[in-house]
């Protein structure tokens, strides 16, 4: 080859790389915008103080104490992006943030069911009566409702704002609050409310079969910018989950048509994501991005600070890693699919002026299902199935899956909050259900008595119980881990068949054709329903998040019991009974899941990311420093 | 001519039943069920009760019989119809409209680039032949067919982001909105893409070229005093061009259904992308049609290719 023919394919080639690679390499955002209005102080909360006619609501904090043994178990506190001394609060700019999928796929209360890219919209788009304080996190506070009043244990009134507007510039009045509750609690036109479940389960109907309005309805207008709720019975539970992520109020512009449409309904178009939210969807294309940009009509004087948001579908963790190392995006997961412990450390130590992050605490319930309609694991009752379930909730070592799966950083899966300390302290919690205890001297003991338990029902190192075992592709580790663990501590031999997609093991376990399952991820099973403004929904008691049909009534009755219990003295005490006897009956074994890891850029403010996930994502503090 | 062409399209008809009746089945066979990724969400957090399963399947038709749920979609798919995406509760023909025109674009740039670097490469590599360049070259080939689309893949964007700091743009424009942001959306994908088929077309356009060059015509070219560029591009090259086209449509084919893996990994709107969600949905109108597209694509590329051989060799004749 000629020198020359060498010299013109480098050249050609560096052209091409010149062009892909920065030619119009986007500039980046400037945080000041000529036209921006003046930013207050810092200090200074832009929100106008409202006082509620019923003191705020503050829902017991967790004050976690490290366990013996626990490395690194995330604490369940609200920790604000740092801001440095000098750094003043500043208008403009735009977040990139990625999700997995569905953020253009999204209704108030729709047909589909659960995603992640729609949790973005909590907060942002849309807005919320009562909403929980987005810097403390417990607080509730008044959103669209400038006032609220129980009237009695199961009324209660809430007072919209004067002067709402919608994105479109129309007046968000009482009427469109009134059908977005009418929309949860009558579901018109085949709708769901699957994440709504304080409204749906609590409320009163507001019409009869017939279709006729009822007497005291479940909602109802009773004056000019006035709503009613009506409980069908006292439920402690209410507030704190009415002000919950999911319950959300949108005019009714767009969903009273699809909702009254003697055709039957649908869910809402991308381009009919109208909220009251701080902002607004301005462009959406599925399967690729949706941009957000500020409602300039936000009620809240003078925020959000930032000029738009753009979601970018990104479902590959390592694609985002290496997105956010080449400045594509600016959070590397604020819904789903968040780095690892081990990913955001070597982000830090390769990026430290560019990348920081926050633990969040993946509350709810994730383990091993045990199928116990047959043996060797059921029928409950049967002693030999009943001491083989003991065996596996004492014997499962859960510190030892955290550092395997999760870098330490796993949150303990128990049927409550391990750290609600309102119901027992931490010592309490481990002497009661002690297979959870990480403390390894502890573990080591239990293990010894499983041991002794399985050679009682004759199994052993060389005679293992051996079972089947229901795994998907994306928990191969953690399989492998728990496999070999089961193998060599409690005699248990479990084969892999073949490690599935979640839809085949969403399909085998509703079937029940399983033993046990591994790393499956029932969502909040259990959760204490009065507390940390979960996903609002009830246990589902008999159905898919309990596939095996467990059933005990001596734990349905007590949890009927608390639910319309306001005081939380009385209620702990009977929630720690129904812990005890899921614990005992080991139908589902609780071991951990994943802490979130938020990793975001430096100069991103005033982010506070909720407590547990499923939160309220509101970026409308967020703001950007020109400071790294 | 035009019996070959009516008799070609006439066949795509059995060979496409054929398709949709054997995806219709394995469909079917397999295990998940798109009502539970509905009301579960895809990662199964979602809660809903084995009631409300029943009454989602009763409502997509999932609970009639197979034969049933065929013949129905198959009438639908006759009247034009190809019916609505179960999680997306939108018609498919609106997202084929959205997405074939993304794939389309990335198919034409991975070709565009395979194009401009297999077979120049395989020309240079058979002129020098077992000079060193010839063994890297390929050695290059090999490393090409030996490395699957997704590792190359992944290889590109750790590569651009650890030591360039450097990503394609995010969120998918179109080459008609925006040429320079679209060019940079697309090459990487494409080179990722065409890494493999530029392994094959190279050798085949080398063997292909040192075959003919052993030929009398070539030896005769010579002989009369013909330079060598000349005696290369006119004569050698464009007699070897005819396997390589057939190489290179099947090529083509092969590179629609290689978008499934590029298109997921770079984060690429098109029909790929728009599969691999259905598929881990389990969203079995929508699956059905795009295997039906694909199917549907590579018949026509196949009809093509074989047409082009008429163009490029004149003694070839179909009737």
């Amino acid at each position: 080859m000629k020198l020359r023919h060498l010299l013109g394919l480098v050249l050609a080639l560096g052209l091409v790389f010149s062009l892909a690679c920065g030619a119009t390499e986007d500039e980046p955002d400037t945080p000041d915008t000529p036209d921006a209005p003046a930013a207050p102080a810092a200090t200074a909360t832009p929100v106008p103080e409202l006082t509620p006619t019923t003191p705020d609501i503050v829902i017991p904090t967790a004050t976690p104490t490290p366990a013996p043994g626990v490395t690194a178990v995330p604490q369940p506190t609200a920790t604000p992006t740092p801001v440095p001394e000098g750094d003043q609060p500043q208008y403009g700019g735009k977040l990139v943030a990625p999700y997995g999928s569905g953020a253009w796929r999204f209704d108030l209360n729709g047909r589909v069911g659960f995603s992640w890219g729609q949790i973005g919209k909590i907060g942002n788009v849309y807005g919320q009566l009562i909403r929980v304080d987005l810097k403390d996190r417990v607080t509730v506070e008044p959103d669209l409702a400038e006032s609220w009043s129980a009237e009695s244990a199961t009324e209660f009134k809430f007072t919209l704002r004067e002067g709402l507007v919608d994105h479109e510039g129309n007046p968000f009045t009482i009427e469109d609050a009134y059908w977005q509750m009418y929309r949860y609690i009558e579901k018109p036109n085949g709708l769901q409310a699957r994440q709504q479940g304080c409204v749906t389960t609590y409320v009163a109907p507001i019409e009869d079969e017939n279709g006729n309005v009822v007497d005291n309805p479940g909602a109802e207008i009773t004056g000019p910018n006035e709503l009613t709720v009506r409980l069908k019975a006292p439920r402690g539970a209410f507030v704190p989950c009415f002000s919950g992520a999911w319950i959300l109020f949108g005019p009714d512009t767009y969903t009273k048509p699809i909702d009254t449409d003697p055709n039957g309904g649908r869910d809402l178009r991308p381009d009919e994501q109208l909220g009251t939210g701080p902002f607004m969807v301005t462009s959406s294309t599925i399967d690729s991005n949706e941009v957000w940009e500020r409602n300039p009509n936000y009620f809240r004087e003078g925020l959000p600070y930032l000029d738009s948001v753009e979601l970018v579908q990104m479902a590959d963790r390592t694609t985002r890693i290496a997105a956010f190392r080449a400045g594509r995006i600016d959070l590397t997961g604020i819904f789903d699919n968040q780095p690892r412990r081990g990913d955001a450390d070597r982000l830090i130590a390769d990026i430290p002026e560019d990348f920081t992050f926050s633990l969040i605490t993946a509350l709810g319930w994730r383990g091993q299902t045990i199928n116990v309609t047959k043996p060797p694991f059921g029928p409950i009752g049967d002693s030999t199935a009943d001491t083989l379930r003991r065996v596996i909730q004492m014997g499962t070592n859960r510190q030892e899956i955290n550092l395997l799966s999760y870098d330490g950083v796993g949150t303990l899966a128990t049927p409550y909050f391990f750290y609600w300390d309102w119901i027992n302290t931490e010592e309490e919690w481990y002497e009661k259900l002690p297979g959870f205890n990480p403390d390894p001297m502890v573990k080591e003991e239990l293990i010894k008595e499983a041991q002794g338990l399985m050679q009682g029902l004759g199994y052993g190192p060389d005679n293992p119980l051996q079972i089947d075992i229901l795994c998907t592709t994306s928990s191969k580790t953690e399989c492998e881990g728990i496999l070999a663990h089961y193998e060599r501590d409690l005699y248990i031999k479990g084969t892999v068949e073949g490690y599935v997609d979640s839809a085949t093991r969403n399909s085998r376990r509703d079937s029940g054709d399983f033993t046990l399952e591994i790393a499956f991820s029932n969502g909040v099973a259990f959760p204490d329903p009065d507390a940390f403004n979960l996903l609002p929904f009830l246990p589902n008691y008999k159905g898919g998040n309990n596939p095996t049909g467990w059933d005990n009534p001596e734990w349905m009755s007590r949890f009927e019991q608390q639910l319309v219990l306001d005081s939380q003295a009385e209620r702990g005490p009977i929630l720690a009974e129904m812990a005890q006897i899921l614990y005992d009956d080991a139908a589902m074994i609780g071991t951990l899941r994943p802490s979130l890891v938020h990793g975001m850029r430096t100069n991103i403010r005033d982010y506070v990311p909720p407590i547990i996930h499923a939160g309220n994502y509101s970026l409308e503090n967020v703001w950007l420093s020109d400071m790294m | 001519m035009r019996k070959y062409i009516i008799r070609r399209i006439l066949l795509f008809i059995p060979t496409l039943i054929g398709v949709s009746i054997a995806i219709f089945i394995i469909l079917r066979v397999i295990p998940g069920d798109i009502a539970s990724i509905i009301l579960g969400g895809p990662s199964g957090e979602g809660a809903y009760s084995l009631e409300e399963l029943e009454e989602l399947r009763e409502q997509l038709g999932l609970n009639r019989p197979i034969v049933v749920q065929y013949f129905d979609w198959a009438w639908s798919m006759l009247r034009g119809d190809l019916g609505d995406s179960y999680l997306l509760s939108r018609p498919i023909s609106d997202e084929l409209r959205r997405q074939f025109p993304v794939t389309l674009q990335l198919a034409f740039f991975t070709a565009l680039v395979v194009s401009a670097i297999a077979i120049p490469i395989g020309i240079l590599a058979a002129i020098k032949r077992d000079s060193w360049l010839d063994v890297a070259l390929r050695g290059w080939a090999i490393l090409g067919l030996a490395a699957p689309t997704f590792f190359v893949a992944i290889l590109f964007i750790l590569g651009l982001s650890l030591y360039f700091r450097w990503l394609p743009p995010v969120g998918f424009v179109n080459m008609w909105d925006d040429p320079v942001t679209s060019f940079q959306q697309l090459i990487f994908p494409a080179m990722a893409l065409g890494f493999s088929s530029n392994g094959l077309l190279l050798r085949m356009t080398r063997t292909q070229l040192l075959e003919v060059m052993g030929e009398d015509y070539v030896r005769t070219a010579r002989a009369k005093g013909l330079g060598e560029r000349i005696v290369i591009w006119r004569h050698a090259v464009r007699n070897a061009l005819l396997p390589i086209v057939t190489i290179g449509g099947f090529q083509i084919g092969g590179l629609l259904s290689g978008t499934i893996v590029i298109e997921t990994v770079f984060n690429i709107p098109g029909v790929g992308l728009g599969l691999v969600r259905g598929l881990n949905a389990r969203d079995m109108p929508l699956i059905q049609v795009y295997i039906l597209y694909f199917a549907a694509m590579a018949l026509v590329v196949n009809l093509l290719v074989d047409l082009t051989y008429a163009w490029l060799d004149p003694r070839i004749r179909y009737d």
